[in-house]
């Protein structure tokens, strides 16, 4: 009897190490594993309904709706919409503008390509979130290239308003 | 021999100056942009637009100074080439900040946005837009909403000031109506329509950007861009995902309150602005519009029904009937990801959005397509012409019209509205057939060219920045012709070819 | 209240408002229009 129940602690044990396999509800896995956004959208049939998991620099902002909050991410190739209780989220810290690199996290949820929850959008509905690189400050150095063209551009531009404003002025006074 | 040569020289000069004060009017404008970047510390961008603005007026004060000579009386040929010529070059100075900034991966990519926005037809090629400066947002936003008032409106709202060449410039541009009996104040009446609802429009988006879960700052430009892009029938978004990103079906109500309100003609603003309140329900053009448009949703959402596409009425409305009137208004917003439209719609559905896209907005506005007025006058004629069949020979029918006032549909009211409709089809024809020469499936090449020469903007996935380079001149060109509505365009062709032939 | 805005327009605030309103609920009916076929559609 204790050989029995000790073999079924040792197997519980090792299940428990394989990444929390009791939290998921009872939805299918899906066996073809999207690799980008891009595909997701595209075989959106075939993703429909199951449990994907996909990676993404989160960009913009957590749009928080009360319940539940939104937040958008975006893989090189596409974006797409999450969505989730807002704990789920409370990881991220920053997000993608023109000055900052988003979190680059990994998402585990419900892809819907009509979400009915959602007025019919297309997106993920997220069961676990896990940041897998921090974002940072984006430098954005400014050329010598780009100062010299400024320079010289704008010097051209002066010097020919000003010869215009001349002209005008004269013409004013002979007129 | 030397007094032709003065005299073309003349006419070259007049040309030369109305197009060298477009340029210094757009030089100007770029400063918008300018301030935004500095406000919120984009230095490169800063200067990016610095030498946009050098450039352009680099050309402006060039064109003025060589061409300071020439008469203000001005021609309809002439004003018709001023238009086709600023457009070209506004085209080419326009890009130069897009292009210096980083995010389109060549100079024809950027010219494309540039095009794009200044005909309000919403197609993108820029990359990266999730991580694009303010700047250059406000740059792309601004375009679409000065594209929509026309250019030359702009030029001759704060230049011109009574000089004579002043309807002419404004036949030429594609809106032929009067608001006013003096051109330069219906340009004023235009405006003044524009910024109440720029006021009032930008409020409601920031308010309800707050609500959704923007922060304040960004609630207010997004909201200002948002509505521009509405009002202008435009169809650009400040994000890589358009209205999508916003994850609301009130922000997307109200977007399309306001792109609905923004197709229609100025004249019917006018007269309901000013008293006439009835004009709403009974002009052509929103009653043309209103049956189109109901009828057309009606065949799409019965598909997409049928076929499973959307699971419940709300998010058939949300997806189908949004993207029906942002297509039929030629707005181009997009609450679907792009590829969608060919993965998951219908052919029927398909269809009814293609037609949708050609059959177009109101006249007189920023919509593209054939014009409501034109399929209006389409449809009244086939009754007029059955009504005619079926009474006795001696008969006398007459066929009116409601625009503002009664109009008698004469002949040939209705031969120019045919042609019209004819040359559009047409050019629909040619870029359709040229996206499919480039190795895109027909439906997609119906799809983005109907979005192209309609000035619409919502694309199935071929607008993209790796499709041939061909492609993207062909479409360049066919928005522009959009939105000139082939008049301008032909004009100036037909110079070159004439001056080509001396 | 005829108040002339600077740039010599013809028109007055109350017009503008009222002008302003009505594209707006007519919009509005127009929506709710092709809402209400398609709910209709939907439930068939």
């Amino acid at each position: 009897m204790s050989g029995r129940i000790l073999t079924f602690l040792i197997l519980i044990f090792f299940m428990s190490l394989v990444n929390n396999v009791f939290s998921y509800p009872l939805l299918m896995i899906s066996k073809d594993t999207p690799h980008t956004i891009t595909d997701l959208i595209e075989r959106s049939k075939l993703y429909d309904g199951k449990i994907v998991e996909i990676k993404g620099e989160v960009i913009g902002d957590i749009l928080d709706r009360g319940k539940y909050a939104w937040i958008n991410i975006y893989d090189g190739s596409s974006s797409i919409g999450i969505w989730g209780v807002k704990e789920i989220f409370s990881s991220i810290k920053f997000k993608g503008d023109y000055n900052t690199k988003g979190d680059y996290i990994k998402v585990t949820g419900i892809f819907k390509r009509a979400d009915p929850k959602q007025g019919g959008e297309l997106d993920i509905e997220a069961l676990s979130l896990k940041v897998i690189s921090v974002g940072k400050k984006i430098d954005h150095p400014i050329s010598y290239h780009l100062i010299l063209i400024t320079f010289i551009s704008s010097s051209i531009a002066a010097i020919l308003g000003l010869i215009w404003l001349k002209v005008n002025f004269n013409k004013r006074r002979t007129s | 021999m030397s007094s032709t040569f003065i005299i073309r020289f003349q006419k070259l000069s007049t040309v030369g100056l109305y197009t060298g004060r477009v340029m210094l009017v757009l030089a100007g404008i770029m400063v918008v942009p300018l301030i935004t970047s500095l406000l919120f510390g984009e230095l490169p961008i800063v200067l990016d637009f610095l030498v946009g603005i050098s450039i352009t007026s680099i050309v402006g004060f060039s064109l003025l100074l060589i061409c300071g000579r020439g008469s203000r009386d001005i021609s309809w040929t002439q004003s018709m080439i001023v238009v086709s010529l600023s457009w070209l070059l506004a085209m080419i100075l326009s890009a130069i900040p897009y292009y210096l900034s980083g995010y389109w991966r060549s100079y024809l990519d950027a010219m494309f946005d540039v095009m794009s926005g200044f005909t309000t037809t919403g197609l993108v090629l820029g990359q990266d837009l999730d991580h694009m400066p303010y700047g250059i947002n406000m740059w792309r936003h601004l375009l679409t909403w000065i594209g929509g008032q026309g250019i030359i409106v702009l030029a001759l709202s704060f230049f011109t000031k009574g000089s004579p060449g002043a309807f002419k410039l404004y036949v030429g541009e594609g809106k032929d109506e009067r608001l006013q009996p003096n051109v330069i104040n219906t340009t004023r009446a235009i405006w003044y329509v524009s910024v109440v609802y720029l006021f009032v429009g930008t409020f409601i988006l920031w308010i309800t950007g707050i609500f959704v879960g923007l922060p304040v700052i960004k609630a207010l430009f997004h909201g200002l861009w948002i509505f521009m892009a509405a009002w202008s029938t435009g169809g650009f978004a400040p994000q890589s995902q358009n209205v999508i990103y916003y994850h609301s079906r009130v922000y997307e109500i109200i977007t399309m309150i306001f792109f609905i309100i923004g197709s229609f003609n100025f004249n019917l603003h006018w007269a309901v602005w000013t008293g006439n309140r009835k004009e709403i329900y009974r002009n052509l053009e929103t009653v043309t519009f209103s049956i189109t448009a109901t009828v057309l949703s009606t065949i799409a959402i019965w598909e997409l029904s049928k076929l499973n596409v959307y699971p419940d009425a709300i998010s058939l409305l949300s997806r189908g009937y949004y993207s029906i009137l942002s297509a039929h208004t030629t707005t181009g917003f997009m609450t679907i990801y792009a590829r969608q439209f060919v993965l998951d719609w219908g052919p029927l559905a398909l269809m009814a959005i293609t037609v949708a896209m050609l059959f177009g907005g109101s006249a007189s506005s920023t919509a593209g397509g054939f014009k409501a007025v034109r399929v209006g006058v389409a449809f009244k004629t086939v009754i007029y012409e059955i009504k005619r069949l079926l009474a006795p020979e001696r008969a006398v029918i007459v066929e009116k019209i409601h625009m503002g006032r009664d109009i008698v549909l004469e002949d040939r009211y209705v031969r120019i509205a045919l042609t019209i409709i004819f040359l559009y089809t047409i050019s629909w024809f040619i870029l359709t057939f040229i996206t499919n020469a480039c190795g895109y499936d027909l439906p997609s090449s119906m799809f983005e060219s109907a979005s192209a020469i309609g000035n619409v903007g919502l694309s199935c996935g071929v607008t993209n920045p790796d499709m041939p380079s061909i492609l993207k001149v062909a479409y360049i060109l066919g928005m522009w012709i959009g939105r000139l509505e082939f008049m301008a365009v032909f004009v100036f062709i037909g110079e070159f070819i004439r001056t080509l032939r001396r | 209240m005829l108040k002339k805005i600077q740039f010599n327009l013809p028109v007055n605030f109350l017009d503008t408002f009222k002008g302003m309103i009505t594209e707006i609920i007519g919009v509005i009916i127009l929506i709710l229009i092709g809402s209400i076929i398609i709910f209709l559609i939907s439930k068939i």
